[in-house]
């Protein structure tokens, strides 16, 4: 595991962040940050130490699927009976959905492809896909909800072109990071 | 049935396959609902509140009831945290408050008594530690009331044993004793917890918070027959993925008169009052899900 010691700016390395468009964000504040020491400190260099794009990428998918829900529902009853509904099914189908892929869709797959680890990666991109997929389903129809699901896969396509970004940046943020001492 | 027990072992395998399975970018709203979950357990809830109660004596019950949700999402996290140290060897940030005695208990020759608390990871301190360390740590836990938690409990530990992290569970007071005394008098760190008093273990009064309450009493006289100092140590959780390791200035317990109780007395009532000044400031995050005695 890789650490970073005694250094407080060492939270903007890019190699901190998971989606490109955080990562974008965390070297454009490292090229600016001050060296700020702090003795004893212990900085783990980990794609998903961030507590604010965690945080925000939850409570966004989260939303996206609240959005799909009423979505469904909005036809059959009225708009705020619909979110007392979708709010607490969106909260149990992210609980379900993990087990889900994990104990009935992952076994399935690894006897189809040789996977080793846990089912981390492969989970978070069967979740994401059904996000996507609900936000589009949620943009298309005309139901008040579709702005959200509108500003998701907006963020998603910055998120795209973020990453392009950061392919034609990648020696530059190789060599910040080398300066802590994290080589990529 | 007793699998599926708040203290059922069903819980333990649910978070582990948790952790295996749910994107981390997922966890914020997993552990928010269980939190929400957890706050219907009764029991844990109550005795949370009361804890409270005698921690902020003018607070209302409604706000205590808040207060005891946010204990559990921080305590969800907690276990999360760990959960994703042994399966993944994935560590959160750390920074130290007390630095100078932290160095001071990693330089010194010879054992010590490292005094903890239920507070943040306390598992996932002593690995900190064991790895931070070239020191052999011992860490004594109060073992699992349900058999099939405390044989899975027994596994993990096994599985993510370390050379220099072992942990002893404290189902006989006596035998444990005598293999603590031989560890420390080999020079290792004994950590203990000594907030809690369970059933069969020998206790001192003591005051935390006004009120009269019971500290174990081993601890403190271990210190006195090995003659070593006891470092009170808290693990302080700041945030996601965000720990502070609080490590105060040693606590001497020293035959200096007769009265070997009176010796041992001093040092519990100063152990509670570091316990109190800590608990004071991250009351969140004291897991006490059983009322702690004699402050109800």
């Amino acid at each position: 595991m890789k650490v970073v010691r005694d250094r407080r700016d060492a939270r903007w390395l890019p190699s901190r962040f998971h989606f490109a468009l955080f990562r974008l964000f965390a070297y454009l504040r490292l090229r600016t940050a001050k060296p700020q020491l702090a003795p004893g400190l212990v900085m783990v260099v980990d794609p998903y130490q961030s507590a604010a794009e965690n945080h925000l990428v939850s409570t966004l998918i989260f939303v996206v699927l609240t959005s799909f829900i009423v979505t469904l529902l909005n036809p059959a009853m009225s708009l705020p009976a619909a979110c007392a509904i979708a709010l607490p099914a969106a909260a149990v189908i992210i609980q379900a959905l993990p087990v889900l892929c994990g104990t009935v869709i992952m076994p399935v797959v690894r006897k189809v492809v040789p996977i080793e680890g846990d089912n981390l990666r492969a989970n978070s991109v069967i979740i994401m896909s059904l996000a996507i997929a609900a936000a589009i389903f949620t943009l298309r129809s005309d139901s008040p909800a579709r702005y959200i699901a509108g500003a998701f896969l907006l963020l998603l396509a910055l998120n795209i072109i973020a990453s392009a970004l950061m392919f034609f940046l990648r020696s530059a943020i190789a060599d910040a990071e080398r300066k802590f001492g994290v080589a990529s | 049935m007793s699998r599926f027990w708040v203290r059922g072992v069903f819980w333990r395998q649910l978070l582990r396959l948790g952790v295996r399975n749910t994107p981390i970018w997922l966890e914020t709203v997993v552990i928010g609902f269980w939190s929400l979950f957890f706050l219907l357990w009764g029991p844990g809830r109550r005795s949370i509140m009361r804890n409270l109660r005698a921690i902020k004596p003018e607070s209302w019950p409604l706000t205590n009831f808040f207060r005891a949700y946010r204990v559990f999402w921080n305590y969800a996290w907690s276990i999360t945290d760990t959960a994703h140290f042994r399966e993944q060897r994935i560590m959160p940030d750390w920074e130290f408050a007390g630095f100078e005695n932290f160095e001071q208990l990693k330089a010194r020759e010879g054992g010590a008594i490292i005094l903890t608390a239920h507070m943040g990871s306390y598992d996932l301190g002593a690995y900190v530690f064991s790895e931070t360390s070239h020191r052999q740590i011992v860490m004594v836990r109060a073992p699992e009331i349900d058999p099939q938690t405390r044989q899975f409990e027994e596994e993990e530990q096994e599985r993510s044993r370390s050379e220099a992290l072992r942990i002893d569970f404290n189902t006989k007071a006596s035998e444990l004793a005598l293999e603590l005394l031989d560890a420390i008098q080999r020079g290792e760190l004994v950590a203990i917890q000594g907030d809690r008093v369970t059933p069969g273990i020998a206790s001192m009064p003591a005051t935390l918070f006004g009120r009269p309450a019971r500290m174990p009493a081993g601890p403190f006289a271990l210190a006195m027959a090995a003659r070593v100092p006891l470092f009170p140590l808290f693990i302080v959780r700041l945030g996601r993925r965000r720990y502070r390791l609080v490590t105060c200035e040693p606590i001497h317990v020293e035959r200096q008169s007769r009265h070997r109780d009176d010796d041992l007395h001093a040092a519990v009532e100063e152990w509670s009052k570091k316990l109190e000044e800590v608990i004071r400031y991250g009351w969140y995050q004291w897991f006490a899900f059983d009322p702690h005695a004699e402050t109800t």
